[in-house]
């Protein structure tokens, strides 16, 4: 099993920098590109909706990331400890709807939840805990 | 994100290479704040070079073709590859949205 791991604040959070070592990471893994998209589709959507949703306005939250890989199953986990918020639970978009009708925002998590084999979320000691599988 | 605009008479096409993510879709608002106040009535976005696309992405398309359409025109998203592909259908967004 061969890991990455990233932790910063809220405010901190280096998405560019980020996305460049899990490239490098899936490279060193060998792991395809279409799994490269998703791993980082699903992190920026869960991230964003923490710094943009979870946090203060002095945005100083602790957000760790850890990106496992073990045989074929790829595995995303990201603890923070920004507001209680589970994933599971967002509204699902309607994507039947007009264009007229259609709201601009609710998309990111669904495409999470479209993305990953499993989604779960535990809150414990004051950290939520998302772990992804992929 | 790179953004390279080529204007016809009637139509702007947008050709976006790279990411487009919750750090570059302020880039593309920006553009088409420009775009929409030059008065072409048609929009294409070229995404043949664009790697990848987040829901920040999906929202600038989504208010794109709403104001596209308040004026008249037309809009056209052409060259996604699939993965890209896959994220305008999965939303729906293939269905109010000319995808070719």
């Amino acid at each position: 099993m061969t890991s990455y791991r990233y932790k910063e604040t809220a405010g901190g959070f280096d998405f560019q920098a980020v996305n460049l070592e899990i490239e490098d990471f899936c490279e060193q893994n060998e792991i395809l590109p279409n799994k490269l998209f998703a791993i980082q589709l699903i992190l920026e959507e869960l991230v964003t909706n923490i710094i943009n949703h979870g946090s203060n306005s002095q945005k100083t939250e602790i957000i760790e990331i850890s990106l496992t890989v073990q045989d074929d199953l790829i595995t995303l986990a990201i603890r923070d400890n920004a507001r209680a918020f589970n994933p599971l639970e967002a509204a699902e978009p309607d994507t039947g709807q007009s264009l007229e009708e259609r709201d601009i925002g609710g998309l990111g998590l669904f495409l999470v939840r479209k993305k990953v084999k499993s989604l779960s979320y535990e809150y414990k000691d004051g950290f939520n805990n998302v772990i992804a599988e992929i | 994100m790179n953004i390279t605009k080529n204007t016809t008479e009637n139509t702007v096409t947008l050709t976006l290479s790279g990411r487009l993510d919750t750090v570059t879709s302020t880039m593309l608002s920006t553009e088409l704040d420009i775009v929409f106040a030059g008065g072409s009535p048609n929009l294409i976005f070229n995404l043949a070079e664009l790697d990848y696309i987040s829901s920040a992405g999906l929202r600038v398309f989504l208010t794109a073709q709403k104001r596209v359409r308040a004026q008249g025109g037309e809009m056209k998203v052409t060259g996604a590859n699939n993965s890209v592909k896959e994220i305008f259908e999965v939303t729906g967004f293939a269905g109010i949205m000319n995808i070719e």
